[in-house]
């Protein structure tokens, strides 16, 4: 690890919870010697009380899937909802355990890991989050989930579930667009602009909105193309984004 | 239970609405064009209309015709995207009774369906 990468690791605690520190120590002696600040507790009620005490130098978290007398879910859910923090959290299974597949739970989740696997994956993976934590965030975001929070309550499988809606709904209707410029049938163009206009609307994207409202009612029929060209391209910057924000939703 | 049916293509649209609603204690049922919207409203009774404008086969203003005309004492929200103020008139002209723009502010939708319901 390069000495850049130590000196960000120094200031990126890992905590695992784990009942038996013979299973995990491997791992956490890995971590130790590349410089991270490593924690060891035995339960997720223990994993909790660190988070509480505002530990917030504590930036991943690894917990065993079927730790007691909280799983690893209700742990992280928890800790996210209750606690409002955002460990990078991984879910450490047996191997050959059974993958949770409940959307609900995934969203909350960044990756599995199964003990006994090669444990390069898993060190790069954490490596990738020391950057990004201490990597400046960018002004533009692509886009906001603070809408789909409000409406539900912040219950994370509706927002997973608006985002897999997002994701294929306007795939659909974007290929309808560039079938539509092929026939010239543009007044069918701007229906399905003002159509797709709110799935913009609720992710916070003003460009997606304001690309639409031109669609609907500005633009020339030479210039639709264009414009389709333009929302073609802020829809994939969104679905970039959320790929790389929720891996495990299969976007 | 009321019940509430909503007329609505855009499926992030239906699923918010659903959730919402649901969660308000209300009977949602989803109907993605004005065609099923019409078999449905002679099929069962509602007590309240959320609709869009924009529909495909039957548009919102020929739904919202015939609502009036066949079943005037279902109140009808309209949602839509757009703010221009003659579409909104036209909606109002026709005798709807509210009108709320997408995407919907929570609290505004149950104040509204409520106030429509009680």
């Amino acid at each position: 690890m390069e000495k850049k990468s130590k000196e960000l690791a120094s200031r990126h605690a890992i905590l695992i919870v784990h009942k038996d520190y013979d299973k995990i120590a491997n791992l956490s002696l890995l971590f130790k010697e590349q410089g991270f600040y490593c924690l060891h507790v035995k339960s997720g009620l223990e994993a909790i009380k660190k988070f509480e005490a505002a530990e917030d130098v504590i930036k991943t978290l690894l917990i065993q899937e079927d730790s007691l007398p909280l799983n690893a879910y209700k742990t992280i859910d928890y800790i996210k909802t209750e606690l409002d923090k955002s460990p990078y959290c991984v879910v450490l299974q047996e191997s050959g355990g059974t993958e949770i597949s409940g959307s609900h739970k995934i969203i909350l989740i960044d990756r599995f890991f199964s003990l006994g696997e090669d444990m390069d994956s898993l060190f790069h993976d954490i490596c990738e989050q020391v950057k990004n934590t201490f990597a400046e965030k960018p002004t533009n975001c692509s886009y906001s989930l603070g809408y789909l929070k409000e409406i539900s309550d912040n219950s994370a499988e509706f927002i997973a579930e608006s985002l897999q809606l997002f994701s294929t709904s306007v795939a659909k209707e974007i290929g309808d667009l560039y079938l539509k410029i092929k026939t010239g049938s543009y007044e069918d163009i701007r229906k399905i602009a003002h159509k797709i206009k709110p799935s913009f609307a609720m992710l916070e994207n003003h460009k997606g909105v304001e690309i639409c409202d031109q669609i609907t009612y500005q633009a020339k029929d030479r210039e639709l193309k264009n414009s389709i060209d333009d929302l073609y391209a802020e829809f994939n910057r969104i679905q970039h984004a959320l790929k790389t924000d929720y891996p495990n939703l299969n976007l | 239970m009321k019940k509430i049916l909503v007329i609505e293509d855009n499926p992030m649209v239906i699923k918010s609405l659903q959730f919402k609603l649901t969660k308000d204690g209300y009977d949602v049922i989803i109907a993605p064009d004005g065609r099923e919207a019409l078999k449905l409203l002679k099929d069962a009774t509602y007590d309240l209309i959320l609709t869009d404008l924009n529909l495909p086969f039957v548009t919102g203003n020929e739904l919202i015709a015939y609502v009036k005309e066949n079943l005037p004492a279902i109140p009808i929200i309209v949602l839509s995207t757009s703010t221009q103020e003659n579409i909104i008139m036209d909606a109002f002209n026709m005798g709807v009774e509210d009108f709320i723009t997408k995407p919907f502010s929570p609290n505004e939708l149950s104040l509204r369906v409520k106030r429509l319901l009680s």
